[in-house]
């Protein structure tokens, strides 16, 4: 653990000097609007879970995930619009803003979800995402529920990550408490899953099956948080 | 700040650069997850099966926890270990923190990075301990696997088989990171405040631009997109030891003939951007270091580009000069054009005219071209490690010659020589060694529980030749100690040693092969229900226990419907057929799988359950759907027109085959055999009871058509004769398949002959009643008769009678054991029975009299069975036993309802209830005796239920037994020991309305 904490705090040393790191060690964000809509039709979706997440990256080797700088989540409206507001500054004292961050995650289940982030070049500042002021299309799905467990794979790893795995270099183990909907729906198609008989799961499980460990790293109960946040 | 300066030092000294070859999440996501779904892991459900893991890799409830105790499922902890091999990170330069610089290696000169770094083949096949800091490497894998099939501890066997499948993904790394030309190349990039200290900053573009497109390179994670098949011989036979999935020949090669392996493929095809080409005034030549892939300057590819600058959100067009350059896969030997192989501009053309200079350069442009022949690539050789790590392949037979004796299968793709033992669970919760049998000449001179054997590969010429020498082993004594066997004839069969050229040495175990021995019964039990509410649902019964169908699932008997017309014909069971592939158990007994089946339904009249390709089942309509798998030409599913079954008709299939890797599917018609049918209401067995279609699904028979009657008449008695042939049509597979008919030669099928037996002089013990006064005055003799009374002694001479008979349309074989009593010495003993005297009479009777008294035996019928020719005779007092299928009106005898794939003699007798008495045979669902329906005094009966024909019934393909009253209140149901669980009916069910043991 010692270890650990003088390579964290190293790390953050290094982080000063960064070349991306535009801020050091403090972080805003500007605010993001953006629209959602239908890739078929072109109408807008309501109630697509929207969860953007700004991760700092470091470790020894640079491209590790090394903490969630914020994580929001939100719906979107009748008109398809989603909003998160600006935020900062924030400290965080090791790792280095990548300029890919934010993430954007929209997920609606029967729709192929989609991952979103900023094109990358040299140089380039951070807090501003490439999205503002953009629409995304989402895709409906079409195939059998493997195939759709099989694509949603990738957003269990990434989630995984970003709500508990992260918290390895962090210590914050329960950045999953922010995105509850997501959670939520995703409970639901594991509910889905299981009444087809399709074997898979997703990270709402993924949390649920290591509640002993999340508790053990100072998060509360997931099941009676979740339900909870459901609520 | 000593620390920190000596790491700075340390870090300068051994070149640290931010090395992820592709980011952590496009290793785990795009890559290794797809290599996942890939491999045999996914693909094939045995082989996670024969390690004792009944779930599959993304099953939740089959979780392992990885190195950092996290529960995961398999693809997960695979994924993780991809990850983990870049994210694992510390500071000394002996830890994992510098495993990213293990992770470059140029097959030219077979060195690593900077040419003092361990090279990437090095680090992830080092065996245990080789390299300090290393532990997730192939041969900790191996390691790893070792300790999960053998370890005592039930947790360290759960703990060892995580760290397998999360090194196995360390290791998969690796070969991922060989697809990126920088890592092939030992081009070092770095985004790392270090480097910009020692002037080495230059982030990979390569890994940026593929992170944020890592969502649509999906498609791309297929190795069919480059024409890749890793099941193939080919690639198995090339890809034979782990370092060859790197590099296929000694370093320094650099010919175009060799260099298979997936960082000779990237050094070779691709240049990186600190390895691009060299360029003197327009005259472009290969990077001084990498003869190859040398550019085709004089082929410039002039394209105008319009993109949008990420800076300003300005549209930036222009036009970009692209370097072609030929892209070999020694593997496929083919030959491919990559147009934007390099970038000669960075300016457009204007700015070239006002004096900018071209340079060579690398862009989004050139990693998306790259991407088009990496990423299949990467997949493949990932997914093609898994499969050779599983490839090992076991089987375990009783020895045909002689029954205590056992032989280990090959049926792997290479030969194995080294240690095999066996191990079994005991009630301890702990694995131990079965101990071989100490006579046996194969036993390891050093470890009484191992024999050393060597088995060769399977080889199609000779069909035995991958079968061990006989062995023998002293079974676990079984008692209630704590070490006796929790369950019988259970055993994890594990290989340690050599394995066609991956060989053992002193530091670890060698290739491991496991094969998980049990005596476990595959099936699933449907049974469908009326609940109070009048609603209906099928339950599900299975090793877990009974359940719901939640809706949506699979319900075989989703639209059965009893009342449809082809029920008639099935009596109490809902199948109509099954074909089933039986497999004979080490230890006796049989498991089995259903591969088709068909239920009745009143609209569709029947509905067809065929195995789709992935396993599960898919319906058909209106048609006798079946399989033909693993033919010559691929798999087959036949679809015949429910209707016109005796000819005519069209054969309908679908071929599933693969070609060069890619699945292919083919639809076409043949047509069925017509035949000629004899006596037209007898004619179509398949359709009045029971399709036969064999287990390889090549043979359809049960076409039963009976020739005319003769009926002769003499002294001895009055014969009836009916004889038959039977058609069945046989099926060869082939690009186009052909059905031809198969009749047989005439057969008797039915005969009775009533003979009138010269019997004995009977002598029946006369008695003569008479009545006696109650004043003891002798009344009047009213009458003489014949009856029974004690005897002296009985002799009985019993026969077993055996043979087929058919009821109701279903055949099976019938033992009688017919008892013949002989009673001598009938001797009748005085006898008063007082019954009072009233109105003055006193009346009581005395008998006298003595003799001897044989039953009588008149008839004698005969049935001679198709199958069988078994003669079946009952003798029994004045009765016709054995009803006349013929003059029954019923169908006419037929094979049972499977396939059955069995050695030895039939198996199918079945031992009538009471020997001793009269009963009718209703209908016979297995071999058990007692598992009948039979028409008791005017009442069916099954066992001791009284029973009717709204009664549920079904069996398994090996006998089990559920047998329902329509109400549901009396149930038996007799799975066997390893099988499924006993229902447990919900207490809210009225009424049981079919049932179908899968």
């Amino acid at each position: 653990v010692k270890l650990r904490i003088v390579e964290l705090l190293l790390a953050g040393l290094l982080g000063l000097l960064s070349p991306e790191s535009a801020t050091a060690l403090l972080y805003s964000a500007e605010p993001i609007e953006g629209w959602v809509v239908d890739a078929d039709t072109g109408k807008p979706i309501e109630g697509v879970i929207v969860v953007a997440h700004w991760q700092l990256r470091g470790g020894f080797e640079g491209g590790t995930p090394v903490a969630e700088l914020q994580i929001l989540e939100t719906r979107t409206e009748q008109s398809g619009r989603y909003f998160f507001p600006g935020w900062g500054p924030k400290l965080a004292l090791s790792g280095h803003f990548t300029s890919q961050s934010p993430e954007i995650i929209f997920f609606k289940p029967g729709y192929n979800y989609r991952a979103v982030m900023n094109q990358w070049y040299r140089g380039r500042p951070t807090g501003k995402s490439d999205h503002d002021k953009r629409t995304v299309q989402l895709g409906r799905f079409s195939g059998t529920l493997e195939q759709y467990a099989d694509r949603l794979s990738a957003l269990n790893t990434t989630l995984w990550i970003v709500g508990f795995e992260i918290g390895d270099y962090s210590g914050d183990y329960c950045g999953w408490k922010r995105f509850p909907a997501l959670l939520q729906a995703l409970k639901a198609v594991e509910s889905q899953f299981r009444a087809s008989g399709v074997r898979r799961h997703t990270a709402f499980s993924s949390f649920r099956s290591n509640e002993a460990e999340l508790k053990k790293r100072g998060c509360v109960s997931f099941n009676e948080t979740f339900e909870e946040a459901v609520k | 700040v000593k620390l920190t300066l000596w790491m700075l030092g340390c870090a300068v000294v051994v070149g640290l650069s931010d090395a992820a070859a592709y980011e952590i999440e496009t290793h785990a996501d795009v890559l290794t997850g797809a290599a996942v779904t890939r491999s045999l892991l996914r693909s094939d459900p045995l082989v996670l099966k024969d390690l004792g893991l009944d779930k599959s890799v993304d099953d939740p409830d089959q979780q392992f926890k990885n190195s950092d105790g996290r529960g995961r499922t398999i693809r997960e902890l695979v994924q993780d270990g991809s990850r983990f091999e870049d994210k694992v990170s510390s500071i000394f330069p002996s830890s994992p923190g510098f495993r990213v610089t293990k992770h470059f290696y140029n097959p030219l000169t077979g060195q690593g990075l900077g040419g003092t770094h361990t090279p990437s083949p090095d680090w992830a096949l080092a065996r245990p301990n080789q390299i300090d800091g290393q532990e997730f490497s192939y041969w900790n894998a191996r390691r790893s696997f070792f300790e999960a099939l053998t370890r005592p501890n039930e947790d360290d066997r759960k703990r060892a088989f995580g760290k397998t499948f999360q090194t196995l993904g360390h290791v998969i790394h690796h070969l991922q990171d060989m697809a990126q030309p920088q890592h092939a190349r030992n081009d070092m990039h770095c985004d790392n405040l270090l480097c910009v200290l020692i002037g080495g900053y230059a982030p990979s573009l390569y890994e940026k631009w593929t992170e944020e497109i890592r969502a649509s390179l999906s498609p791309l994670a297929d190795p069919g997109q480059a024409g890749y098949d890793i099941a193939s011989t080919n690639f198995s036979t090339t890809f034979n030891t782990p370092r060859r999935f790197w590099h296929s020949e000694s370093a320094g090669a650099n010919a175009a003939a060799n260099g298979k392996g997936i960082a000779d493929f990237t050094n070779r095809n691709f240049v990186s951007a600190g390895t691009n080409y060299q360029s003197r005034s327009g005259d472009f030549q290969p990077n001084a270091n990498f003869g190859l892939p040398g550019p085709r300057g004089s082929d410039l590819v002039r394209e105008q580009v319009d993109i949008t600058d990420p800076r300003t959100g300005q549209s930036l067009k222009g036009e970009m000069w692209f370097v072609p350059n030929e892209v070999r896969d020694n593997y496929l030997s083919t030959s491919d054009l990559n147009l934007r192989g390099s970038t000669y501009s960075v300016f457009d053309a204007d700015l070239t005219r006002k004096g900018a200079r071209l340079v060579l350069s690398l862009n989004r442009f050139n990693v998306e071209a790259a991407h088009q022949f990496l990423i299949p690539r990467a997949v493949a050789y990932s997914a093609g490690l898994i499969n050779y790590f599983f490839r090992g392949k076991l089987d375990f037979r009783k020895d045909e010659s002689d029954p205590t004796k056992f032989r280990i299968v090959n049926l792997g793709p290479d030969a194995m020589n080294g240690r095999f033992a066996l191990y079994y669970d005991a009630k301890d919760g702990k694995r131990y060694p079965v101990q071989v049998d100490p006579g046996d000449p194969n036993r390891d001179s050093s470890d009484p529980n191992a024999w050393v054997l060597s088995i060769r590969a399977i080889d199609p010429s000779q069909p035995t030749a991958n079968l061990s020498e006989a062995i023998a082993f002293v079974p676990p004594v079984e008692d209630s100690s704590p070490t006796s066997p929790k369950v019988r004839n259970e055993y994890m069969l594990v290989f340690s040693g050599n394995m066609g050229e991956e060989k053992s040495d002193s530091s670890g175990v060698g290739a491991v092969a496991a094969k998980a021995i049990k005596a476990e019964i595959n099936g699933t039990l449907y049974v469908k229900v009326q609940r109070n509410d009048l609603s209906q649902v099928t339950l599900r019964v299975d090793k877990a226990g009974t359940r719901e169908l939640e809706p949506g699932e699979f319900d075989p008997l989703d639209g059965f419907d009893r009342n449809a017309g082809r029920f008639n014909r099935s009596n109490w069971q809902a199948a109509w057929y099954k074909q089933v592939e039986f497999k004979m158990l080490p230890f006796g007994g049989y498991n089995y799988q259903v591969l088709s089946f068909s239920v009745p339904n009143w609209f569709a009249g029947s509905y067809s359950y065929v195995r789709g390709p992935d396993g599960n089942f898919v319906r058909r309509q209106r048609a006798i759907s079946w399989l033909a798998k693993k033919t010559a030409f691929g798999d087959f599913e036949f679809s015949l027109d429910e209707e016109h079954f005796e000819g005519g008709n069209t054969l309908r299939y679908e071929r599933r085959y693969t070609e060069a890797g890619k699945p292919r599917t083919e639809q076409g018609a043949i047509s069925w055999p017509a035949f000629s049918l004899g006596e037209m209401w007898n004619r179509a067995g398949i359709v009045h009871s029971h399709p036969v279609i064999s287990a390889d699904g090549l043979r359809v028979s049960g076409f039963l058509d009976a020739l005319a009657a003769t009926m002769t008449s003499d002294a001895g008695g009055t014969e009836v004769k009916r004889d038959f042939v039977e058609h069945a049509v046989r099926l060869l597979p082939g690009a186009a398949p052909s059905a031809s008919l198969e009749t047989g030669p005439p057969q008797p099928h039915f005969r009775s002959k009533e003979v009138q037996e010269p019997v004995p002089p009977r002598r029946f013990a006369q008695a003569s009643r008479e009545f006696v006064n109650c004043d003891g005055t002798r009344g009047s003799a009213l009458q003489s008769e014949s009856f029974n009374s004690a005897y002296a002694r009985t002799e009985t001479m019993t026969r077993t009678l055996e043979g087929i008979g058919s009821i109701n349309g279903d055949t099976k074989y019938v033992e009688y054991n017919d008892a013949l009593t002989r009673r001598v010495g009938y001797e009748l003993t005085d006898n008063q029975y007082p019954i009072g005297c009233h109105n003055g009479l006193d009346l009581s009777t005395r008998y006298t009299g003595n003799g001897d008294a044989e039953d009588m035996s008149s008839v004698v019928t005969a049935i001679i069975a198709p199958s069988s020719r078994a003669e079946v005779t009952e003798r029994h007092a004045n009765h016709a036993t054995v009803n006349n299928p013929d003059t029954a009106g019923y169908g006419h005898a037929v094979l049972p309802p499977y396939d059955v794939v069995r050695t030895g003699p039939p198996p199918w007798v079945i031992k009538p209830v009471d020997p001793g008495g009269w009963v009718e045979l209703i209908k016979a669902f297995n071999e058990n005796a007692r598992d009948v329906v039979r028409n008791e005094n005017g009442g069916l009966k099954f066992r001791d239920l009284t029973v009717d024909f709204s009664s549920i019934a079904d069996v398994s393909p090996i006998g089990e037994i559920f047998f329902s009253t329509a109400d549901g209140r009396t149930i038996i149901h007799e799975p066997v020991a390893g099988g499924i669980k006993k229902i447990v009916l919900p207490p809210n069910v009225m009424r049981v309305l079919g049932a179908l043991w899968l």
